[in-house]
C-alpha cells in the first residue's frame, strides 16, 4: 500500500525530540521518508537544492538558537523554488504562548501550531486535517 | 398536601420580563429566580444558579451583606451597599446593590429583593449611602420611650412595662413618687425633679428635662422625661408623661463636647509641630498672623521677619498670574492649590513650592486664610530618580519573566522527552537499538545537567549582589581558568597569548571576573575552525574611565548582522554543538551589567571574534 506522503522534514534544535518524533512518525506508517534538522540553517541548505523534492509537511520549533521559526520561514518562502507553497507547514512548541499564535496567525505560510512532543494520534489528526480533507 | 412554602405558591413568571436587573432571595438568601437582565450583568445562566446561595454565587462579596441581608428581611428598606462583582471571566464590575424587603400579601417578610445598578454617578450615590449607613445606626439604637402616670390624689405611680425596662425593675412594681425620683442620681438632677413636679401640680406648668439616672442594676443612663400635668374641677388631679432612653444620643454629645474642647489645643500642638509649612494670614490685609517653623524654613525667613507683615514684601506669589489665579480660585471654591511656583529665598537659592490655602470664616472674627508650604524641588528630584528606578525594576521583571518562561519551556522539553525515551527503552528488545537509546538519554541528561547548574550560577549571582568591587590582578584569574578549562585546551590543541602583565589590575568582583575570563576563554575555543589550530589572544588596557578586557579568536566568528541582538539572549548558544553552554553569554553579560560594565563584541563570518569587556574604573 503506497503511503500518504512522500517527505515529512523536522526541524528542532534538540536531536531527543527530533529522535522521538521520527519514531512516532514512522510508527504511524505514513511517509515514504523523515529527514531531519537541528538547525534552520541546514534545513534551508537542503532545500535550496531543487534536486530535493520539496517536503509534503514541515514541522518547525519556534524556539530555536541562532535562527528560530520565524526567520527559517522567511527564508524558506524566498527560497529560489516555485513549490515552496505545496508544503503543510506546522509550529511546534513545549507552551502556547499568545504572542507566538498571534505572530503566527499573521503569517499565512503557517498552517497551525501544535503542542510538542507529537504522538502516532496527534500525527494521525495532522494528516487527516490537512492532507485528507483537501484531498 | 398542605405546601409551607409561602414563595412556592406565587406567580413569579413576571420577574424575567422586567427591564431591570433585579432577583429575588428567600429567607436564607438563596436564588428564587431574577430578571433576563440580571442574570446576563453576570454572565450567569438561570437553570445553572436558581435556588443556590447568593455567597456561594458572589463569594467575593463583603463581610457586612449578611448583616445587610438580614436588615431587608426584618424590613428596613433602600439598604444600598457599593461592592464588587465578577461579571464574567475574570473581569470585575463595580455595583451599587439596593436591598429591599420582600413581603407577601399579609406584609410578612418572605425575602429580598436585591436590585443592581452599575456604578455611574458615583458620587451622588456615594452620598446616598451614608445616608443608608446613617439610618442602618440609628436603627439599632431606636429610643425607647415608654409612658407613665402618677395620680395626684391617691398618690399612686403606674410605669409602663417600657419604663419599667429602662428602670431595670421588674414588672407590676409598686413604686412611690420619692423612690421614682431616687433613681435620678445627681442631687441638683433629684431637685429639679421635685421641683418639676411641685410646679406642675401647683401651677399646671409642663415639664421636658434630660436627666442623668442610675437604673435598679447600676446602669447609667440619659432620659429625657417629659411631663404634662391634667386638672380636673381646677386642682391637678394627675400627671402623665413619657421617658425616654437617650443614653446614647448624651454619650455623643458628650464626647463631641470633649472634642472640642480639646481640639483647639490639639490644633495648636499640630501647627506648631506640622512638617509641612504652615501660615494663618489676615485675608484683608495679607499679614501674617501665626506661622510655624516649616514655614520659616522653607522661605527662609524668620518668625520676627513675617509675623505683622503682608505676604507680598516676600516673593511669595510675586508672579501677578499666580496670584490672580489664586484669588480667582479662592472667590469660587474658598481654597486655593498652586504648584510649582518658583520661589527665591531669603538666602537667594532657587526653590520649587506649593501652595494650598483654604478661607476660614468664624462668626464675630475677621476673615483668615490658613496656607501650608512646602518645598518641591528635592521631591521633583526625588521623583526623576524614583522614576528611573521604577523602569530599572521593571526592567528586571522583564528579564525574569523572559528568563521562567525560557526554563520552564527548555526544563519542560527535557522531562517529557526523557520520560519518552525511556518508554521507548521499556518496548526495545533489539540491543542496538536500545544501546542508541541510552546514548540519547545519557546526552539529553548532560544537558540538563548543564543547565541546572548555570541556573545555580545565575541564582548564585542574585545571592551575591552585596559584594564589593576590589582591585584585582587580571592574570591569577586567567592562569585559574586556563587550569580549568586544560582538558578542553589540550584536545582542541588551542594556543593562548596572554598579553597582560602580571601586575595590571582590574577593580571588579572576583566571583564575577573569574566566570567572565572563562566563558569567554571556553567560548573562544570551542567555536573554532576546524581546520585551523584555535589561537586566542587575550589583552587589557586602560582608559580614564574604564578598562578594557579583550579575548581574540580566530574561530568561525559571528554573523552579527543577524545574531547581534540575541547574542547574549538565554539560551542563544552559537552553533549547535551539544556542548556548548546555552547561558554562557548571558551569564557573561548579566555580571558585567552587575558590575556597570559593558560588553562588546567585534566579529565576522569566518573571521574570528573579539569580545571587549569594560570595567569601570571606580
Amino acid at each position: 500500500m503506497p503511503k500518504q506522503l512522500d517527505t515529512i522534514l523536522l526541524l528542532d534544535d534538540n536531536y531527543s525530540t527530533n529522535f522521538i518524533h521520527k519514531k512516532f512518525i514512522s510508527d504511524a506508517n505514513c511517509t515514504e521518508q523523515i529527514i531531519d534538522f537541528q538547525s534552520g540553517i541546514d534545513a534551508l541548505d537542503y532545500l535550496s537544492d531543487v534536486k530535493n523534492k520539496i517536503p509534503d509537511l514541515i514541522f518547525v520549533d519556534i524556539n530555536m538558537p541562532i535562527m528560530s521559526a520565524w526567520e527559517f520561514l522567511t527564508n524558506f518562502n524566498e527560497l529560489d523554488r516555485d513549490d515552496t507553497d505545496n508544503s503543510v507547514i506546522i509550529l511546534l512548541t513545549t507552551s502556547l504562548s499568545p504572542k507566538d499564535e498571534e505572530k503566527a496567525a499573521n503569517i499565512s505560510t503557517i498552517n497551525g501550531i501544535w503542542l510538542k512532543p507529537l504522538s502516532e494520534e496527534k500525527i494521525g489528526a495532522i494528516i487527516e486535517k490537512y492532507f485528507e480533507l483537501s484531498s | 398536601m398542605i405546601n409551607n412554602n409561602p414563595i412556592s405558591n406565587l406567580d413569579l413568571a413576571w420577574i424575567e420580563q422586567l427591564p431591570s436587573s433585579i432577583a429575588l432571595l428567600d429567607t436564607d438568601f438563596c436564588l428564587i429566580d431574577a430578571s433576563e437582565q440580571w442574570f446576563s450583568k453576570f454572565s450567569l445562566s438561570r437553570k445553572d444558579v436558581k435556588g443556590k446561595n447568593i455567597f456561594e454565587l458572589f463569594p467575593r462579596l463583603s463581610e457586612n451583606w449578611k448583616t445587610k441581608l438580614e436588615y431587608a428581611l426584618d424590613g428596613l428598606k433602600d439598604i444600598q451597599i457599593i461592592d464588587k462583582a465578577q461579571v464574567g471571566d475574570g473581569v470585575e464590575g463595580n455595583f451599587i446593590w439596593y436591598l429591599n424587603p420582600w413581603k407577601d400579601g399579609y406584609g410578612k417578610s418572605i425575602g429580598v429583593v436585591v436590585n443592581v445598578k452599575d456604578v455611574t454617578e458615583t458620587k451622588r450615590l456615594q452620598l446616598e449611602l451614608n445616608r443608608t449607613n446613617k439610618l442602618l445606626k440609628e436603627k439599632g439604637s431606636i429610643a425607647k420611650i415608654g409612658s407613665w402616670e402618677y395620680n395626684v390624689e391617691k398618690e399612686e405611680v403606674y410605669l409602663s412595662p417600657l419604663v419599667q425596662e429602662i428602670f431595670d425593675i421588674p414588672r407590676n412594681s409598686q413604686l412611690t413618687l420619692k423612690s421614682v425620683i431616687n433613681f435620678y442620681k445627681k442631687e441638683s438632677a433629684k431637685i429639679k425633679m421635685e421641683r418639676a413636679i411641685h410646679e406642675a401640680i401647683n401651677s399646671g406648668a409642663p415639664w421636658d428635662e434630660n436627666l442623668e439616672m442610675i437604673s435598679k442594676n447600676g446602669r447609667p443612663l440619659w432620659v429625657n422625661t417629659i411631663g404634662r400635668p391634667k386638672f380636673k374641677d381646677g386642682k391637678c388631679a394627675r400627671i402623665i408623661g413619657t421617658v425616654q432612653d437617650v443614653t446614647s444620643k448624651f454619650v455623643a454629645i458628650k464626647n463631641e463636647k470633649s472634642e472640642a474642647t480639646t481640639s483647639n489645643n490639639v490644633y495648636q500642638q499640630f501647627f506648631k509641630e506640622s512638617l509641612i509649612g504652615m501660615a494663618v494670614t489676615d485675608y484683608d490685609s495679607g499679614k501674617f498672623l501665626e506661622i510655624n517653623e516649616e514655614f520659616c524654613n522653607v522661605t527662609g525667613f524668620s518668625k520676627e521677619d513675617l509675623i505683622g507683615k503682608s505676604y507680598k514684601g516676600f516673593k511669595l506669589l510675586s508672579n501677578s498670574s499666580d496670584k490672580s489665579n489664586m484669588l480667582k480660585q479662592l472667590s469660587i471654591t474658598s481654597m486655593f492649590h498652586l504648584s510649582g511656583l518658583n520661589y527665591t529665598a531669603k538666602n537667594g537659592e532657587k526653590r520649587k513650592i506649593s501652595l494650598s490655602g483654604k478661607l476660614i470664616s468664624n462668626p464675630n472674627e475677621s476673615k483668615k486664610i490658613i496656607t501650608s508650604i512646602v518645598n518641591v524641588s528635592a521631591s521633583n528630584r526625588r521623583s526623576v530618580n524614583l522614576l528611573k528606578q521604577v523602569n530599572e525594576a521593571n526592567e528586571n521583571i522583564d528579564k525574569l519573566v523572559n528568563f521562567t518562561h525560557m526554563i520552564s519551556h527548555n526544563l519542560k522539553g527535557h522531562a517529557t522527552n526523557n520520560s519518552l525515551l525511556l518508554n521507548f527503552l521499556e518496548k526495545e528488545d533489539c540491543e542496538v537499538e536500545r544501546k542508541k537509546l541510552l546514548s540519547i538519554l545519557k546526552a539529553g541528561n548532560e544537558n540538563v545537567t548543564e543547565t541546572i547548574k548555570s541556573l545555580r550560577e545565575i541564582v548564585s549571582i542574585s545571592n551575591n549582589n552585596k559584594l564589593k568591587k576590589e582591585s584585582i590582578v587580571v592574570n591569577d584569574f586567567i592562569y585559574r581558568a586556563e587550569q580549568r578549562i586544560t582538558g578542553l585546551i589540550k584536545s582542541e590543541n588551542a594556543k593562548i597569548i596572554n598579553e597582560i602583565s602580571d601586575d595590571f589590575k582590574i577593580v571588579a568582583l572576583s566571583a564575577y571576573l573569574e566566570n567572565i575570563v572563562l566563558n569567554l576563554l571556553s567560548n573562544a575555543i570551542k567555536f573554532r575552525k576546524s581546520d585551523k589550530t584555535p589561537v586566542v589572544v587575550i589583552s587589557a588596557e586602560k582608559n580614564k574611565t574604564h578598562t578594557i578586557l579583550s579575548v581574540e579568536d580566530n574561530g568561525v566568528g559571528i554573523d552579527l548582522k543577524k545574531n547581534s541582538n540575541k547574542l547574549f539572549g538565554l539560551y542563544k548558544t552559537l552553533g549547535n554543538n551539544g556542548d556548548a553552554r546555552g547561558m554562557g553569554l548571558y551569564l557573561t553579560k548579566y555580571q558585567v551589567d552587575l558590575m556597570k560594565g559593558k560588553i562588546e563584541v567585534e566579529s565576522m563570518l569566518n573571521e574570528g571574534t573579539t569580545f571587549k569587556v569594560y570595567f569601570p574604573n571606580k
